[in-house]
């Protein structure tokens, strides 16, 4: 169906409109969300907030770009919040505990194992995943991007707005630094 | 020098292993949770409200509108306070010269 009149009935409040909606698009923006939160139960819980802010704020949506786009702008949104607040925890936590009122520390996360990766290349992928996480915002988000949702570069600009040139700075150097990460990490555990 | 080129073989094996990735599927039931979120976040009138306090900007242009307030109650007490003292005062001396204007006068007038 055209994506016009499905936003058209969205807007409208059209309850089968938006399921419609969830349906052809939830396992891309949980997939998005799962690459950057690394936690299975996390990404689910921050891709249902992305619904939930599709359906209440559709009328914002003035449909200058396409509506996955929209979708994986609020995806990489909501995603990098739910970082920032996790490590914000994390900070008040270890504070807490240099006073003694909190002898619970919240450790580094375990070691993720992404489902959709083969066998063989699991352990592979989850040192990379330790090293993507270290990555600086844009870095993180356009490779998540490129990488595991397989985009084009033209395709990351409209996403991120930002010129293709700029994408390609971008992957280039979260390449580099995933490089350097990944080196170190060998020199220290080998 | 192999030791160089295993690392860095090891090192390209670690980035091309997610190049054949297969999308993750969430568990089921997905729509309805999403449903069951929007019906519960629907917020009461009250939470609308204590949220447009709580913002920031809102608060604090609510704590500096309140102490303008109180500033201007408190200066416009003490001008009144000196104000009216001060008529108190100019009063109190103009009697006085004006008794003392007309005591001389008494005094001094011709029979």
């Amino acid at each position: 169906m055209d994506e016009r009149i499905l936003i058209e009935r969205l807007k409208n409040k059209d309850n089968s409109a938006f399921k419609e909606i969830v349906e052809a698009k939830h396992v891309m923006v949980y997939n998005t969300v799962l690459g950057i939160v690394q936690n299975a139960e996390d990404a689910e819980d921050v891709a249902q907030d992305v619904f939930v802010q599709v359906y209440e704020s559709i009328n914002t949506f003035k449909q200058e770009s396409k509506l996955s786009t929209w979708l994986y702008r609020i995806a990489i949104s909501k995603a990098m919040d739910h970082l920032r607040r996790k490590k914000r925890k994390k900070r008040f936590a270890f504070v807490q505990s240099l006073f003694g009122n909190n002898e619970e520390l919240i450790n580094d996360p375990p070691d993720f194992f992404h489902p959709g990766i083969i066998l063989e290349n699991k352990q592979n992928a989850a040192v990379l995943f330790k090293a993507i996480r270290n990555l600086p915002q844009n870095q993180h988000t356009a490779f998540i991007l490129n990488k595991i949702e397989g985009l084009s570069y033209h395709e990351i600009s409209d996403i991120m707005k930002l010129s293709v040139p700029a994408v390609d700075s971008l992957l280039q150097r979260a390449k580099t630094n995933l490089r350097k990460y990944l080196m170190n990490y060998y020199e220290q555990n080998l | 020098m192999k030791n160089n080129s295993e690392l860095n073989n090891k090192l390209d094996n670690i980035l091309n292993s997610i190049n054949k990735i297969k999308p993750a599927v969430p568990s089921p039931y997905f729509y309805t949770k999403v449903l069951a979120k929007i019906n519960h976040s629907k917020p009461t009138i009250w939470e609308v409200v204590s949220a447009l306090f709580l913002r920031p900007t809102i608060a604090f242009a609510t704590i500096c509108f309140i102490i303008a307030v109180n500033a201007f109650v408190l200066y416009s007490k003490i001008d009144n306070a000196v104000s009216s003292a001060g008529q108190s005062e100019l009063a109190l001396s103009d009697e006085y010269n004006e008794t003392a204007t007309a005591l001389y006068y008494l005094e001094n007038e011709k029979p």
